[in-house]
């Protein structure tokens, strides 16, 4: 009878960690708030003068933002496939999604430029395009991203730049922030736990 | 009886050979390297550079020295490595070369050490092929077929 009590216990020791605690993201959830809500940038292709596009998401919705540039061989395209197959992956609730991809290369990314290569990837993502090298900078600090574009000697430009991935609330808020290379899996698992708790909000 | 003997051990010894002693490798000569599973990504339109992805392995060990489109696709291949700063910054930097340990296999793939391809004339779609020439320290120039492909 004693020894059935403590089986019990020892059960309900086991279960609670996984059901208790919070939600666990396979991402990294930000230590402190990080507000982008109050900041936006130029989007291409949606107009003329191109209008601002707030780094907020949609009620009950997501936005996936990304810093990168056009030019970028492997981690912009990876990142960006990556994304595809994630909103694929998500089924009729990749409708609650959107996705910004904003260049860090303003020498050489146009509007013109910037939103055919976007659309190949996700045709419906916000193509963002900085008037100025000090607009991009305000966003960047805001995301904690950097990048830095210079000019070898041979003439060729080299361009090092933040490779995370941001999944944004619908107030603002940097919910996720997933490290470039993190497995596609883990990032739809991670929108479909966000978009069920935001369902619920 | 006595030819049913011998075939039988002309057949054990066959099977001996083919387990141990003759190089199981199927492809490649012997002092070579093997590459493998090659492809590149289809581009987005505007995109001037892209990356070729494929595997090396190599018995004796050798060194990838470098690359060059034999296509009229590209205009130069360059080997790159990807590098991380401290705060999450990334880019990429250029490798003068390769190596494959002996009985080794090096990987490029997306996110890491990958072919560079720039100058590209027109877009890349699914269906194309791109022909490189890798250049290798001892085995010398291959002729690679790369694939365009969407990724997996």
């Amino acid at each position: 009878m004693r020894s059935r009590g403590l089986l019990a216990a020892l059960a309900l020791l086991l279960v609670l960690p996984s059901c208790g605690g919070g939600v666990a993201y396979r991402g990294r959830v930000p230590s402190r708030l990080m507000p982008v809500g109050a900041f936006a940038l130029p989007e291409a292709g949606a107009g003329a003068p191109a209008p601002m596009f707030p780094f907020r998401a949609q009620p009950h919705g997501a936005l996936l933002m990304y810093f990168g540039y056009v030019s970028c061989p492997d981690a912009c395209p990876t990142t960006l496939s990556d994304v595809r197959h994630v909103l694929h992956a998500l089924g009729p609730d990749s409708a609650r999604v959107e996705v910004a991809f904003a260049t860090v290369d303003l020498a050489r990314d146009t509007p013109l430029v910037m939103v055919p290569y976007l659309r190949h990837f996700v045709a419906a993502g916000h193509a963002l395009v900085a008037e100025r090298e000090e607009q991009l900078a305000a966003a960047q600090v805001a995301f904690g991203a950097t990048s830095n574009v210079t000019r070898t000697r041979k003439g060729e430009v080299e361009v090092s730049h933040t490779g995370d991935l941001y999944l944004v609330d619908p107030r603002g808020n940097v919910a996720v922030v997933w490290r470039f290379g993190t497995k596609r899996d883990d990032i739809a698992e991670d929108l479909r736990l966000f978009l069920a708790r935001e369902a619920q909000r | 009886m006595r030819r049913a003997g011998w075939s039988v051990l002309m057949a054990a010894a066959l099977v001996a050979a083919s387990l141990g002693c003759v190089p199981s490798r199927p492809a490649g000569p012997a002092h070579g390297v093997r590459v493998s599973a090659p492809w590149a990504r289809p581009t987005p339109p505007g995109a001037k550079a892209s990356a070729v992805y494929f595997t090396l392995e190599s018995a004796e060990g050798d060194t990838l020295s470098g690359a060059e489109p034999v296509d009229s696709l590209t205009n130069a291949a360059e080997l790159h490595a990807m590098f991380r700063d401290a705060k999450g910054g990334m880019g990429m930097r250029a490798l003068a070369s390769l190596a494959i340990a002996p009985h080794g296999r090096v990987t490029l793939a997306p996110g890491g050490t990958h072919l560079m391809l720039t100058g590209l004339r027109r877009a890349l779609v699914a269906g194309d092929t791109l022909v490189l020439r890798l250049r290798f320290a001892a085995a010398g120039a291959q002729i690679v077929r790369v694939p365009v492909q969407e990724d997996r």
